[in-house]
C-alpha cells in the first residue's frame, strides 16, 4: 500500500467514526434536549420527532446557540439566553464531529478524483 | 402486434385500480354518462379485468375510433397483463399510495439510502404541514364567527387567502402538477369522470420507449411503494444494505472468486460510506437552505420560518444533499474497500 492510499483509508475510517459518533450524538441529543428545547421555544413538544426531523433541528438549534444574529433572526433567542454551556455542549461535540466527518468526506472525494486516479 | 418502437400516442390514458370493486363499478367510476360502444371498447381493450378488479392492476383508455391507439391495443393488453403477474400480491394500502403518489414514487426509485429516507421524510412533513394549514383555516373561520356573527369581515378574507396560497404552495412542491393526473379540462372533453385519477402514458414520470417498457417500469415503483411505508432510518440503512448484497451476490453468481472478495470488501465500504455522507449531506444540506432561508425570511419579517424555511426548503436541500452524499460517499469509501483488498490479497 503506498502512502498516499494509507492516507486514503485513514481519512475514511476517521469519516466514518465521525459519521456514526455523530449519528448517536443526535439520537442522544434528540432523546434527552430537544425536547427541552421545544418546551422553551414552542411551549409544548414538536409532533414529528423522527431521526429526520432531528437533521434539521439539531443543527438549527446547534447555529442559534453559537451566533446571536442568527437566533435573533430563526426566532431562537430565548433559546440563546435560557441554557447553559453544561446544556450546550452536546451541540457543540455533535457539530465538531460532523464539521471533521465532512472535512474528511470532502477530502476523501477529491482524493479519488484528483490524486489517486 | 408489438408496439416496441412505436411511439407512445398522446392519447393513451392508464388509471392505477387502488382498492377491490367490480369491473363494472369500476368502468362506472372512471366515465360520466359512457355510451354502449364506449363500454365495450373498455373491456375488450382490458381484457385482463376479471368480474372483480383487484388493486394494483391497471386499466388503460383509448378513444375507440383512434386508428393510432388501435395499432398499440394488443400491446397494451400485453402489458395490462404482465403488470398484473408481477403486482399479484400488492395490498389495497399499497395500490392507494401508488395511485396517489405514482408520480413521487417514480422519482424516487432512483434514490438510494440516506437520500430515499430524507425524501419520504420531505414528502410526510408535507403531509404534516397542510395538516396544519387545514387546521388552521378550520380555526380562522370559526374564530370569525365566534367574534362577529358572520364571515364578511376583510380581515378575514385576507386570512384565509393568505393560507389558501400556502395551501397551493405546499400542495405543489409537494407533488407537483403533474400527479393530479389529467387536467379537469381533458377529462370533461374525454367524458370522463372528474373524481378519477387518470394520467396520460406519454406524461410518464420515467421516460418510456416503447409499450413493454412500461410494465417494467411500473412494476419497479409498485415495488418501492411497498417498502415506502417501512422506511424510516431503519427502512432506508437497509434498502441501502440490501443494495450492497444484492452487488456482492451478483459479483459471487456471475464472476470468479476473486470478483466476489473484491466485491465484499468493496460494498462493504460503500454502504459504511453512503449512510455516513448521505447523513451529513443531509444534515448539511438542510442546514444550508433552513439557515439561508431564515437569515433571508427570518421571524421578524413574515413569521413563517418554522413553516417555509424548515419544511419546504431545509427539507429539500436535505433530500437533494442527502442523495448525493449517498452518492459519493459510497463511491468514496467503496475504493477504500478495493485498497484494502488489494493491499491484503496483492492484486
Amino acid at each position: 500500500m503506498q502512502t498516499i492510499e494509507l492516507l486514503y483509508v485513514v481519512i475514511t475510517f476517521i469519516a466514518l467514526l465521525c459519521a456514526f459518533l455523530s449519528i448517536g450524538m443526535l439520537f442522544y441529543i434528540g432523546k434527552h434536549h430537544v425536547k427541552e428545547i421545544d418546551r422553551i421555544i414552542f411551549g409544548c413538544e414538536t409532533e414529528d420527532d423522527s431521526f429526520f426531523f432531528l437533521m434539521l433541528r439539531v443543527p438549527n438549534y446547534t447555529l442559534g446557540f453559537i451566533w446571536k444574529f442568527y437566533a435573533k433572526r430563526a426566532g431562537l433567542l430565548e433559546m440563546y439566553n435560557h441554557f447553559d454551556k453544561k446544556f450546550k455542549r452536546p451541540f457543540m461535540l455533535n457539530l465538531w464531529l460532523s464539521v471533521i466527518g465532512m472535512g474528511a468526506f470532502l477530502i476523501l472525494i477529491y482524493m479519488q478524483k484528483y490524486v489517486l486516479a | 402486434m408489438s408496439a416496441s418502437g412505436r411511439p407512445i400516442s398522446d392519447k393513451i390514458l392508464y388509471h392505477l385500480i387502488s382498492k377491490p370493486q367490480s369491473s363494472d363499478e369500476l368502468f362506472h367510476s372512471l366515465y360520466d354518462s359512457p355510451s354502449a360502444e364506449n363500454r365495450q371498447h373498455f373491456f375488450a381493450l382490458n381484457s385482463h379485468l376479471t368480474p372483480q378488479a383487484r388493486p394494483g392492476q391497471v386499466v388503460f383508455m383509448t378513444p375507440p375510433e383512434d386508428l393510432e391507439c388501435r395499432a398499440s391495443e394488443t400491446a397494451l393488453r400485453e402489458t395490462a397483463t404482465r403488470i398484473d403477474q408481477h403486482t399479484c400480491g400488492l395490498s389495497e394500502i399499497n395500490a392507494q399510495l401508488l395511485q396517489k403518489h405514482y408520480e413521487l414514487i417514480a422519482r424516487f426509485t432512483d434514490y438510494s439510502g440516506m437520500g430515499y429516507g430524507l425524501s419520504m421524510h420531505y414528502f410526510r412533513v408535507h403531509t404534516y404541514q397542510v395538516k396544519t394549514i387545514l387546521n388552521e383555516l378550520t380555526r380562522l373561520y370559526s374564530r370569525t364567527y365566534t367574534q362577529h356573527g358572520n364571515f364578511n369581515q376583510e380581515a378575514f378574507f385576507a386570512r384565509r387567502r393568505g393560507l389558501f396560497m400556502q395551501l397551493d404552495h405546499v400542495m405543489n412542491t409537494m407533488v407537483g402538477h403533474k400527479s393530479m393526473g389529467l387536467e379537469l379540462d381533458t377529462k370533461r372533453r374525454l367524458g370522463i369522470s372528474t373524481k378519477s385519477i387518470i394520467r396520460k402514458l406519454k406524461n410518464h414520470p420515467m421516460p418510456l420507449k416503447d409499450l413493454p417498457e412500461f410494465s417494467n417500469k411500473f412494476t419497479q415503483v409498485a415495488k418501492y411503494s411497498k417498502r415506502l411505508g417501512r422506511a424510516g432510518l431503519i427502512g432506508s440503512v437497509a434498502l441501502d444494505g440490501l443494495h450492497s448484497v444484492a452487488k456482492v451476490e451478483e459479483a459471487c453468481t456471475v464472476g470468479s472468486q476473486r470478483d466476489c472478495t473484491k466485491a465484499k470488501f468493496g460494498q462493504t465500504a460503500r454502504l459504511g460510506g453512503s449512510v455516513g455522507l448521505g447523513y451529513f449531506g443531509g444534515e448539511y444540506g438542510a442546514l444550508g437552505g433552513y439557515t439561508l432561508c431564515n437569515l433571508v425570511f427570518g421571524v421578524e419579517s413574515l413569521g413563517t420560518s418554522v413553516l417555509w424555511c424548515g419544511i419546504i426548503v431545509g427539507g429539500a436541500s436535505g433530500a437533494a444533499g442527502g442523495y448525493y452524499g449517498s452518492k459519493y460517499g459510497g463511491n468514496a469509501a467503496q475504493y477504500t474497500g478495493d485498497i484494502i483488498y488489494k493491499t491484503i490479497y496483492r492484486h
